[in-house]
């Protein structure tokens, strides 16, 4: 009869678990004994530390932990590096979770939700014992606060700036432009030389934020504790108007697509393009993708209205939290310092990225891409600071239908009203 | 979601184990002893069962309960369990936006299953009509378009119909029209279009593959004898074909139903929803619920709601099909 068998394995396998469970009990009873013998270290304290993919070259992370565990005797690092594809559902696991990381690096804008939904630790009290923080980039301190408190540590910034054809300019006898206008002034001579102007597809709404930021419009407003969309304002469809000018005049990139699909870094390596409006990755994207474009990519930050100034691009990054339920927040927030130290700031400009301060600028000397984007990201803004703003971005983001509704002519005012309403339920729920 | 999958409806096309339970006229099948009750037939059906209650029951009562609750990322991340009632179903129930998605998805399911049906229909009687050459040339296209990857289809629809690079608006241009830089995705019924034409072009398939082996049993007799009554083609459909293959018609429209209603790596995979909303259906509105706004509660009410809608409108559609079936035997 099964029920004969059935028995002994269900007792079996009972058995195993409670092995198990014995044995990890066991470990942990001699972890303890082992450090009541090392009787003159602190509590030690193994730290795990999430960061994403590329966020820390191999040489810096190797360093930062040898220093820290050198500084806090009995402390370990240890790193578990995280893709961004689904991160968000990652996260929100991991901070549900019994065991959650002691650090992690959380992308600027979705701070805000996980300190609302109490699954980060507050470390205002802590904000001025951090290098540079009275300097820190405003587009990445702003989105560390959430009602007052800081809960995210600015780590690494990146921006958007004009990554241009430095021989197609030369040859045609052009310079990078200083305002809007001369940038789209550029069209007609870089046509005559047959190329196209700009990549531009119609829905890189970063690009749309930059230029109504620049207008001095807004995304949305806090209106009282309830956020409403403020396209609508004359600000904001200034900035809408001079995106469909500029596409009008410098892009053959269609209505309808994002800067994603395809690449835009691999239309521009396929020759024909002059500008695209990217990330320094999307740069090495395009040499890596056509070497022949190896040292004739140059970058300028795209021209504000008025004449010498960047536009205020969206600046992207990330910061450095400490979960609520961390069993070494004081362990953890010693690290986040040492991140965020001069020393290793400077370390991580010299591989290319943003650092988190504008007092750190000179660090990027000898590199003209990175100095570009410093500067643009001295004047950077993030996207609102609330927990609601991730569900706009949410497909369909009413941000990019806005744009390619109004680039196939309806008119701005109902587009940008269609797009606040749909901002407001989205932020409203 | 849950109840859509097929697997529920299986009992109604083939016959189930509670066939071989039932009495057997003495005599008949001399050499076959079944035994007649006991627990064979149970133990048999118990992995089926265990393995629906596990994956789809145990899910089911966990979306019923999580519509009745506050679930947010706060309350996931700090794992509290918040009642709210109605709540979340009041929300939906007031929310205009919900109603016209819940028409548009009806409206997407009845042409979709409408084509399939028909355009399959007219298949199986084209591999009925062909020499046996081409039959199984059409067949093998049939079985491969239906082979694709849902994901695989939708990326490759997406390069067909792409406004700069697309293969249509080149071929439509090189026969003269105006299709240079066209956006297929402009609007949400030109897009409906795209995706339609990509739910029905890999649906078709099995309708037609299904009915031509329906019509396989039709004994040729049967067409003779109505050739020499004089019948027409279309005579011949009605009176001969028609009742034998009715239902199996009935059943693959109750599985077309269930499949296009809540179809959704299809309807998301070429834009999200988009343009402006225009092609969110149901099950695309429960998952930006959730999965969009972290707002899980609103979501399970969501397609708890979708589960009821399905059930009301099949329902009478499946005691018709029972029937229908019985008779045939």
């Amino acid at each position: 009869m099964w029920h004969r068998h059935l028995i002994p394995a269900l007792t079996i396998a009972a058995l195993l678990l409670a092995g198990c469970g014995g044995q990890e009990a066991a470990e942990e009873g001699a972890t303890t004994e082992g450090a009541a013998s090392e009787a003159a270290a602190p509590e030690p304290s193994a730290l795990t530390v999430w960061y994403m993919t590329g966020s820390l070259p191999d040489d810096v992370a190797a360093d930062l932990k040898a220093d820290f565990e050198a500084a806090n005797e009995g402390a370990t690092v240890d790193y578990q590096v995280q893709q961004w594809d689904s991160i968000g559902e990652k996260l929100t696991t991991a901070l549900a979770g019994d065991e959650p990381p002691d650090v992690l690096e959380i992308g600027n804008t979705q701070v805000a939700q996980y300190a609302a939904s109490g699954g980060l630790a507050d470390l205002t009290a802590s904000v001025e014992e951090f290098d540079n923080s009275d300097t820190w980039l405003p587009g990445l301190a702003e989105p560390g606060i959430w009602e007052d408190k800081t809960y995210g540590i600015p780590f690494y910034a990146g921006d958007r700036t004009v990554i241009y054809r430095t021989d197609i300019f030369e040859e045609a006898g052009l310079e990078p432009p200083t305002s809007f206008d001369e940038l789209l002034a550029l069209g007609e001579p870089l046509r005559a030389a047959g190329v196209m102007p700009m990549y531009l597809p119609g829905q890189s709404w970063y690009t749309l934020a930059s230029l109504i930021w620049d207008e001095g419009g807004e995304l949305a407003v806090d209106d009282g504790g309830a956020w409403t969309g403020a396209l609508s304002t004359p600000e904001s469809q200034a900035g809408i108007a001079r995106y469909k000018e500029m596409f009008d005049a410098l892009s053959g990139a269609p209505a309808d697509t994002d800067e994603a699909t395809p690449q835009q870094f691999e239309v521009m390596a396929q020759g024909d393009v002059a500008m695209m409006i990217g990330l320094p990755w999307e740069l090495s994207g395009a040499v890596d993708a056509n070497p022949e474009l190896d040292g004739n990519l140059g970058v300028f930050v795209l021209p504000s209205r008025d004449a010498g100034e960047p536009a205020p691009p969206f600046v992207g990054g990330s910061n450095l939290s400490v979960p609520l339920g961390s069993d070494t927040p004081d362990l953890a927030t010693e690290f986040i310092k040492l991140v965020a130290s001069t020393d290793y700031q400077t370390r991580l400009a010299e591989a290319g990225a943003i650092p988190n301060a504008s007092a750190l600028a000179p660090a990027a000397e000898g590199n003209p891409v990175l100095e570009t984007a410093i500067q643009a990201a001295e004047v950077g803004r993030a996207t609102p600071v609330d927990p609601a703003w991730a569900s706009v971005e949410t497909a369909p983001n009413p941000l990019k239908d806005l744009l390619t509704q109004v680039l196939q002519d309806t008119p701005i005012p109902e587009a940008a009203a269609a797009a606040d309403e749909l901002i407001a339920e989205r932020m409203g729920s | 979601m849950a109840t859509g999958q097929p697997v529920a409806t299986a009992p109604a096309g083939v016959p189930g184990p509670s066939a071989a339970a039932a009495p057997l006229p003495p005599g008949r099948r001399a050499g076959l002893r079944l035994p007649r009750r006991g627990w064979l037939p149970y133990l048999l059906v118990a992995p089926s069962v265990l393995a629906i209650a596990v994956l789809l029951g145990w899910p089911l009562v966990r979306d019923v309960m999580i519509s009745f609750q506050q679930l947010g990322l706060a309350e996931f991340i700090q794992r509290r369990t918040v009642w709210v009632g109605f709540a979340n179903y009041h929300d939906v129930l007031t929310d205009r936006f919900f109603w016209t998605v819940v028409a548009r998805t009806a409206a997407f399911t009845v042409v979709n299953v409408t084509a399939t049906l028909v355009i399959g229909m007219g298949l199986a009687l084209l591999l009925q009509a062909v020499r046996r050459a081409v039959r199984v040339t059409l067949s093998v296209a049939l079985v491969l378009a239906w082979a694709v990857p849902p994901i695989t289809a939708t990326v490759v629809f997406q390069w067909l119909f792409d406004t700069q690079f697309g293969v249509v608006n080149w071929v439509l241009t090189a026969l003269g029209g105006d299709y240079a830089d066209h956006s297929w995705f402009a609007s949400g019924l030109s897009t409906f279009g795209v995706i339609t034409l990509l739910v029905v072009w890999q649906a078709i398939p099995l309708v037609a593959l299904t009915l031509y082996a329906a019509t396989t049993s039709v004994s040729d007799e049967l067409y003779e004898a109505a050739a020499i009554d004089g019948a027409g083609g279309w005579r011949r459909f009605t009176s001969v074909t028609w009742p034998s293959i009715r239902p199996m018609v009935l059943l693959l429209t109750f599985l077309s139903v269930i499949w296009d209603a809540k179809v959704f790596t299809q309807v998301y995979g070429i834009r999200q929803g988009g343009p402006n909303r225009e092609t969110v259906t149901l099950s695309l509105y429960a998952y930006q619920q959730g999965i969009g706004s972290r707002d899980f509660g609103t979501a399970a009410a969501v397609s708890v709601l979708m589960v009821l809608l399905l059930v009301t409108v099949l329902a009478g559609y499946l005691r018709l099909m029972v029937r229908s079936v019985e008779e045939a035997q």
